[in-house]
């Protein structure tokens, strides 16, 4: 119960660092804005009855709460280019970049776990030199270009999806999600990459272990050996680089979200940034830095549950 | 002195190539990367062309000369800024440790939390784009990176007894830092340095194909692939110059150090 | 030999390395019968590890048997199929290791990991494997074993931990027990009590067992018969009478000659007594002196607690004398040794000495040396930060000291990392003397040394200390090693100390239970 309770102040603390950095980011910019929405003509004293109305007159700490309260009721202002409010925006877009982060996070899974078990067979030690190229092939390609390739590819020679459809998880959900696959696998392979070779040091330095040595002593199978010994062992540091996994997701969805032309929250930020429309992409940052914040706080407290020794601590 | 394994001569071979390449485009390239030439829009590779032509008819080789040239720039700048100044928050905050080590790496992995081009985007988002704007935005969010590798070496080193040997004898504390621990952080250091040059480039190309980095006329490897994908239908050799450029000098770097 | 177990014929092994075969063990022959304590003894890098690793078919990847053969009661175990193999381990042959703290697999609560030998060797009636698990702890002097079934390795000590593992190995009555080194890692008093265990299991169920030390002392205790190796092949191997009353190689007598022993020196030395000079100054006065750590917890609001490590302690240090404190681990002998210099403060009490800066040997000199600079580099660093002398003045000084602990010739320019550990600490005993330093605080300084090396450094202490009338401070928990150097000695127990004295008090009229269970442990 303790350690629950440390990590829980942990995470408020950090979402609270968080949110009054992306807050603080945006104070600093020259002209705020009130002068950029009314423009370079307006008066200064058009300039300081919106200053006013929007409560930029008042201290930081206090707009840093207000600000702060209303976000956590979801309220992150009104866009100045769509003059729709960000919450709504972001709400519309969300179930493209999750259903993307979702799929990405599966396939890394799915592919990487029995690729770093496999590849670290003692049978399988010759080919050693070529595990290692491709791995070291994966992480070097740019998720965007391996969406270029993948359009290229499955989208205009082999025509197994059309690039670029307008697709809505509410209206067809078995065709959005088919249409999602080919962008997650652009995100997930250099992922798949970074995962497996995390797995395998992590599987070659539990073997090097005593303990190791001590359960073939026993008559123990390979299979054995690895299955409940080794891997119990080497999937433990695996599970807090998946928190760091998820994080390069949402990293990688943001660009490929551009390549598929997928309606997401990277998209809008991408266009925002452009536009300046900061409350937009001060909700964005804040969005999914509080996902990744929440996913490392679950790996944390899962810990205690796979770790016998974290509760001794 | 060390033998070289197979995967790390593949490294050495590829880095040298794409670093050759570059020397030579800083003086010379097959053609003016800039010239547009009506006659030969959208020209497949062939001899004269060996990576085809864009769709302003000019050669694609001598663009990709010229922008690698301006990502491995930025990526350089941008390791140096990272890793001087990390490396220097690292030491110190490793080696004495307390309350500031503390806030600081809790600060840290506040940072991590956020994934690496987010949070460039949020500082080009402030400061505007252009070449030396990302070089900034970039080179901040690599600071916590050198910063936790070089503490938690200092760390470790902290606890072995030669640098309680090197107290004993009365060396100062930036002695001790600097002379007798941080030599021994270097075979970490190095390696972190490629990797760090590798994110780096990766994330210029990332924001450059966002069309949030390099601006025209400034050629760049990761908008030459925003523009190809435009001519996917008409020109599809165009992505793939630029595209293997940024493959092959991330994989060979990365089998270079790789241990 | 009718009741012949084991048949090791003509072994040789060694490793592969980039296609070079590299021999280990060359060429040795011998045998173990039934009921019988085999002891192997040899310094590090002897091939005695090896050997038990073959037999049990533990070799990494690159160890490769190149010929020989294994005959275990009659059949040879090299060239059976791994699954022949993997069939006999646990169930006719077992082994425990030297470390109990990393044999066990962290993750896995101990019982069912004894439990799934039974499994392995598809034991009939799973029903009845707990309580088979429950009994054989019980069997190994583990007091409430139902609880330790459900225990993972971490919350056990060291030596139940060991306890649990000789429960793993004897589960299954083996006929063969490999033991490799499997007191070296715990304190003395445990491994008197774990020696016992082993004795009993060999009396109990008549398990031969092969016992793999560097310790001769704890052979001579146990065995019955003993092989000494040297550089992979056997140099001699007889009863334990014949090999420690009368040794016939050279190698042996001088492995012999170079263990520390009170024993060995009973008869002679008891009379005589030590001259006590009570005019003497100190050279060191510790008063009442309390060392705590304060423990954090993780976080920003990790609760603070202090933790008091030595609680109290008071002596003092004569110039010219050799001050030993023995301890096991745990008795906070390191720590006050550290607050003596003063790498870590005391919280309360005086130290007092004459010496500005006194400088400390540490036990590994793998990490007391900066593995990245050159032998003089490291030498002549103190005197670069003292300042007194030109740069050629500083080589002359440094090659001079180098002579005076025994290493003539080039090793100015040579690196670290190409010395032996023996050769380490020597530089390391001149880095401390390099700015005449008159007392010195030697921590553990011969532990991590093989037998021969650790009698040399030894003397090489001795004759320094005479030469310079020099003070030491010296930290052991090796009472053989005390005995053989110190003048006066300390006995510390939970961060106090228990008993101080001359030598010979101490040893031989011990006033603390405490100081007579260690003496009595001495092997």
């Amino acid at each position: 119960m303790k350690y629950l309770m440390k990590k829980t102040i942990t995470l408020i603390l950090t979402l609270l660092t968080v949110t009054f950095l992306t807050f603080i980011a945006f104070e600093v910019i020259p002209g705020d804005s009130a002068t950029l929405s009314l423009g370079t003509d307006a008066t200064p004293e058009q300039i300081e009855a919106l200053r006013e109305q929007l409560g930029y007159n008042k201290p930081v700490l206090v707009r840093y709460k207000d600000w702060l309260c209303d976000a956590v009721k979801g309220d992150f202002g009104t866009s100045m280019n769509y003059n729709l409010p960000v919450g709504q925006l972001i709400k519309e877009r969300l179930p493209v970049t999750i259903t993307l982060a979702v799929l990405s996070i599966l396939l890394t899974v799915v592919c990487a776990v029995p690729l770093g078990i496999v590849t670290t067979r003692k049978e399988h030690s010759r080919a050693e030199g070529i595990h290692q190229f491709f791995i070291h092939l994966g992480m070097a390609i740019p998720p965007f270009f391996l969406g270029i390739l993948i359009t290229f590819i499955f989208g205009l020679t082999l025509r197994w999806f059309v690039p670029g459809t307008e697709l809505s998880f509410s209206e067809n959900p078995s065709q959005f999600i088919y249409y999602m696959i080919y962008p997650a696998i652009a995100v997930a392979v250099p992922k798949v990459a970074m995962m497996t070779k995390f797995l395998r040091s992590s599987i070659k330095r539990q073997l090097g272990l005593d303990y190791v040595r001590t359960a073939y002593s026993k008559g123990g199978t390979n299979r054995h050996v690895m299955y409940r010994h080794v891997l119990k062992n080497a999937l433990i540091p695996v599970i807090t680089f998946f928190a760091m996994i998820v994080a390069e997701v949402f990293a990688g969805s943001i660009v490929v979200e551009q390549v598929f032309n997928l309606p997401g929250l990277g998209r809008l930020l991408v266009t925002a940034i452009g536009n300046r429309d900061y409350p937009i992409v001060q909700a964005i940052v804040l969005y999914i830095a509080a996902l990744v914040i929440l996913m490392n706080f679950i790996v944390d407290v899962l810990y205690q549950y796979i770790d016998p020794r974290v509760k001794a601590e | 002195m060390k033998k070289y394994t197979a995967t790390q001569k593949i490294g050495l071979a590829l880095v040298l190539m794409i670093v050759g390449v570059t020397l030579v485009g800083l003086f010379y390239t097959p053609y003016d990367p800039n010239k547009m030439n009506g006659l030969s829009k959208n020209m497949a590779p062939c001899l004269e062309h060996p990576f085809g032509t864009d769709n302003f008819g000019r050669d694609i080789l001598s663009r990709v000369m010229d922008g690698a040239k301006t990502t491995f720039i930025i990526a350089s700048a941008t390791v140096l800024i990272g890793a001087v100044v990390g490396t220097i928050i690292g030491a110190i905050t490793g080696y004495f440790g307390g309350v500031v080590d503390e806030c600081l790496m809790r600060f840290n992995d506040v940072v991590a939390s956020i994934p690496s081009i987010l949070l460039a985007l949020l500082v080009v988002s402030i400061l505007g784009v252009g070449k030396y704007k990302i070089i900034v935005a970039l080179g901040i969010i690599f600071i916590p990176s050198f910063a936790r590798v070089t503490r938690s070496e200092f760390v470790a080193q902290r606890q072995l007894d030669y640098v309680k040997n090197a107290r004993l004898m009365g060396a100062s504390h930036l002695r001790i830092i600097f002379l007798h621990i941080m030599p021994n952080t270097l075979p970490i250091l190095l390696p972190s340095l490629a990797i760090g040059f590798n994110n780096a480039v990766l994330a210029e190309a990332s924001m450059s194909y966002l069309g949030l980095g390099v601006q025209p006329p400034d050629p760049s490897l990761g908008r030459m692939l925003s523009d190809a994908q435009s001519f996917l239908m008409t020109a599809p050799w165009y992505c793939l110059a630029p595209g293997f450029t940024i493959i092959l000098t991330v994989l060979g770097f990365s089998l270079l150090v790789e241990r | 030999m009718g009741n012949t177990i084991l048949e090791v014929n003509d072994l040789h092994v060694g490793f592969v390395e980039n296609k070079q075969y590299a021999p280990i063990v060359s060429g040795i022959t011998f045998s173990i019968s039934k009921g019988e304590i085999l002891g192997i003894v040899g310094e590090s890098g002897s091939g005695k590890s090896i050997t038990s690793l073959t037999i049990m078919d533990l070799l990494k990847h690159n160890g490769k048997v190149k010929q020989g053969q294994l005959l275990f009661e009659g059949s040879d175990l090299l060239t059976m199929t791994k699954e022949e193999k993997r069939r006999k381990k646990a169930n006719e042959i077992a082994m425990i290791f030297q470390e109990p703290m990393t044999s066990l697999n962290p993750v896995i609560k101990v019982g069912p990991q004894v439990e799934e030998v039974l499994a392995l060797h598809k034991e009939p009636n799973p029903g009845e494997y707990k309580k088979r698990v429950i009994s054989m702890f019980e069997d190994v002097g583990l007091k409430d074993p139902e609880a330790i079934y459900g225990k993972y390795p971490h919350q056990l000590s060291g030596g139940m931990r060991q306890r649990v593992m000789i429960a793993m190995a004897m589960i299954l009555r083996p006929k063969l027990l490999i033991a490799d080194e499997p007191t070296t890692a715990l304190d003395v008093t445990v491994q008197k009590q774990i020696l016992e265990l082993l004795l009993q299991m060999n009396k109990k169920y008549g398990t031969s067992i092969i016992f793999i030390s560097h310790d001769l002392g704890v052979v001579r205790k146990l065995c019955d018969r003993v092989i000494v190796m040297y550089d992979g092949a056997i140099v001699e191997q007889g009863t334990i009478n014949e090999i420690f009353e009368c040794p016939k190689e050279e190698y042996t007598k001088k492995l012999l000659a170079a263990v520390p022993s009170m024993r060995k020196h009973e008869e002679q030395e008891e009379a005589a007594t030590v001259e006590q000079e009570e005019e003497t100054p100190a050279i060191l006065t510790v008063k009442d002196v309390t060392v705590g750590y304060t423990v954090k917890g993780r976080g920003i609001f990790g609760k603070k607690t202090t933790k008091t490590i030595v609680k109290g302690v008071s002596f003092d240090i004569k110039e010219g004398e050799i001050f030993g404190i023995v301890g096991e681990s745990g008795s906070g002998k390191s720590t006050l040794s550290k607050a003596i210099v003063g790498l870590t403060p005391h919280a309360s009490g005086e130290i007092t000495m004459q010496e500005a800066h006194p400088q400390m040997v540490f036990q590994d000199p793998y990490s007391s040396l900066n593995p990245a600079k050159t032998i003089g580099s490291i030498l002549s660093e103190p005197l670069i930060i003292e300042g007194k002398l030109k740069k050629e003045e500083r080589r002359r000084k440094v090659e001079q000291m180098l002579e005076e602990v025994g290493l003539k010739g080039d090793y100015y320019g040579r690196n670290i990392a190409k010395l032996s550990g023996g050769q380490r600490q020597r530089v390391a005993i001149a880095l401390a003397l390099m700015t005449n330093k008159k007392f010195i605080v030697l921590d553990e300084p011969v532990s991590a040394l093989d037998v021969t090396i650790q009698d040399q450094i030894l003397k090489l202490l001795k004759r320094l200390q005479q030469q310079h009338r020099l003070s030491y401070l010296f930290i052991s928990h090796d009472l053989n090693v005390v005995y053989e150097l110190c003048d006066r000695i300390a006995v510390m127990k939970d961060g106090v100390i228990v008993e101080q004295g001359t030598r010979d008090e101490i040893y031989y009229h011990p006033k603390e239970a405490y100081t007579r269970q260690l003496i009595e442990a001495i092997v």
